[in-house]
């Protein structure tokens, strides 16, 4: 019974984490059309802050509130540089933002070295239940990440920003003729994006080991989400995360890694012939 | 108040406005017809920088907003309606009228009461759907969308197109009253001409890229020869 208990809190905690790197990918893509390839090393970016500002000294959660700002200024960079020039290009997006995920990783190495960092929890308390007891620090991961996920969609579905938001989605020339400024939009959207992976990295830093090639292991998993849950509607994302999530976390309590993988994979393939829009996107 | 001089642009390697001349002076309807691709809308969306002029200049309210991105143009008080409506099929009519404000700073106000009146339709179905509209209230509702931000300047293009012929006297009839009321400049892009007698004072007509002919109402009542030159295939 604590086992199931145990696999349920597991499984949980990184779903929640995939749903935040897919959300930042989601509302890039969903508002500019941009594939951002880099998306898994901005979350490395993330993990790394803490990495480096816990090495200054300060404490954990400091270098977490740091995370999304470094990560969110590197975002408006990288928008600036790079993405404003291919918006709505996604084949030159996917080749450009490839090229700067090469970047940012060999930029870790050379800064972090390739080697993998620790980041130690900064709660070693266990609450218990019962006879079960569970880290405290992923309990309260989990709570962080439902918040930040309940926010974006504050911002996104009720918001006055949100509404603007959502219209340049739907006709970015209609919205501008009625005096909003798309490009803005653009740039903050990418910033949200980039600044919840950074904070997402930050968040599960205690828990893996931090190294250049962290990304891509969240990255693909995020993409899959997205495909599965569908990419219309935010909801898609909760259910695709949950889905590749949940169905990766399981299975490798009984299989290896390896074939767990092959398993989401497989099973992604199959929504994906089945339902092309996603579990939750509507036909068009 | 609308002064276009010269004006050329076009698609990739095609030139669809060879130098457009046309000046709209304040308080007035002008209507611009012409046959299909005779490069009206092409005109309209290059006077709102949605495509790239060429060359020539375009000058509203004494400054030239040519090379203007498309958001500073609709906040410098040149309202534009689009081919087709536009409007936003998601979103409720009283959400679609709060993004005509929202772009201008105006999110805070609330909608103009006015917009109500004129278009007492809205007001009924404020929390519906713009997507279930009829093809005639998606048109009035675009309408009070550029007009919530309270613009100098309308730009319409083709009001009529696939409505209700029922409601096509109606829409023209509201327009005409809001022109009067309010002062409003107006340059509609029609084909219909009981819609084009109803609103407009004068009268415009593009052929190939180029306006060829400009003249008053009456005179277009007066001469039907005006119409067949400018129209008929």
């Amino acid at each position: 019974m604590t086992e199931v208990f145990a696999i349920g809190l597991n499984s949980l905690s990184y779903i929640l984490i995939l749903i935040l790197v897919a959300l930042g990918l989601v509302v890039v893509f969903g508002m500019m059309g941009v594939i951002n390839m880099a998306h898994g090393e901005l979350f490395m970016l993330g993990a790394y802050t803490v990495v480096a500002v816990e090495g200054a000294g300060a404490p954990f959660w400091v270098a977490v509130l740091a995370a999304p700002l470094v990560v969110g200024a590197a975002g408006l960079v990288i928008e600036w540089s790079l993405i404003r020039h291919i918006y709505h290009r996604p084949l030159d997006t996917i080749l450009a933002t490839w090229g700067l995920s090469i970047a940012l990783k060999q930029a870790a190495i050379l800064v972090f070295g390739p080697a993998s960092h620790s980041v130690i929890a900064p709660i070693q308390a266990e609450v218990s239940f019962g006879a079960f007891a569970y880290p405290a620090y992923r309990l309260l991961l989990m709570g962080i990440a439902v918040a930040v996920i309940a926010a974006v969609f504050v911002i996104f579905l009720r918001s006055d920003f949100g509404l603007q938001a959502r219209a340049v989605i739907a006709r970015p020339h209609t919205a501008a003729s009625l005096g909003i400024d798309t490009r803005r939009m653009y740039r903050v959207t990418f910033v949200i994006g980039t600044a919840i992976a950074g904070l997402a990295g930050a968040l599960v830093a205690p828990l893996i080991s931090v190294d250049p090639q962290m990304g891509l292991g969240y990255l693909i998993p995020a993409f899959l989400s997205i495909l599965v849950g569908g990419a219309g509607p935010l909801a898609g994302v909760l259910a695709g995360g949950g889905v590749v999530g949940g169905t990766d976390s399981i299975l490798t309590i009984w299989l290896s890694p390896v074939v767990a993988q092959i398993a989401v994979f497989t099973l992604a393939i199959l929504v994906i012939r089945l339902r092309p829009q996603g579990i939750l996107g509507d036909k068009s | 108040m609308l002064t276009v001089a010269g004006l050329e642009s076009g698609y990739g390697a095609s030139t669809v406005l060879h130098g457009v001349d046309l000046s709209v002076a304040a308080g007035t309807v002008t209507a611009l017809m012409g046959r299909n691709g005779m490069g009206k809308t092409t005109f309209l969306r290059t006077v709102v920088n949605q495509v790239p002029a060429r060359r020539g200049t375009v000058t509203f309210k004494d400054s030239d907003i040519t090379r203007q991105s498309s958001h500073k143009i609709a906040r410098a008080g040149l309202g534009y309606v689009p081919q087709g409506r536009e409007v936003f099929d998601a979103f409720t009519v009283e959400e679609n009228l709060r993004l005509g404000m929202l772009g201008h700073g105006r999110g805070k106000d609330p909608v103009p009461q006015r917009l109500y009146e004129w278009f007492p339709i809205l007001a009924e179905r404020k929390s519906q759907k713009a997507g279930t509209f009829s093809g005639g209230q998606q048109q009035m509702l675009a309408i009070a969308r550029a007009l919530a931000a309270d613009p100098d300047m309308l730009l319409l293009d083709e009001p009529t197109e696939g409505i209700q012929p029922s409601i096509v006297h109606e829409v023209g009839e509201t327009i005409a009253r809001i022109a009067k009321e309010t002062g409003l400049t107006v340059l509609v892009v029609e084909q219909n001409v009981d819609m084009v007698l109803t609103v407009a004072d004068t009268v415009a007509f593009m052929d190939n890229g180029v306006i060829v002919e400009q003249c008053g109402r009456d005179a277009l009542e007066a001469d039907e020869t005006i119409l067949h030159r400018h129209l008929s295939i």
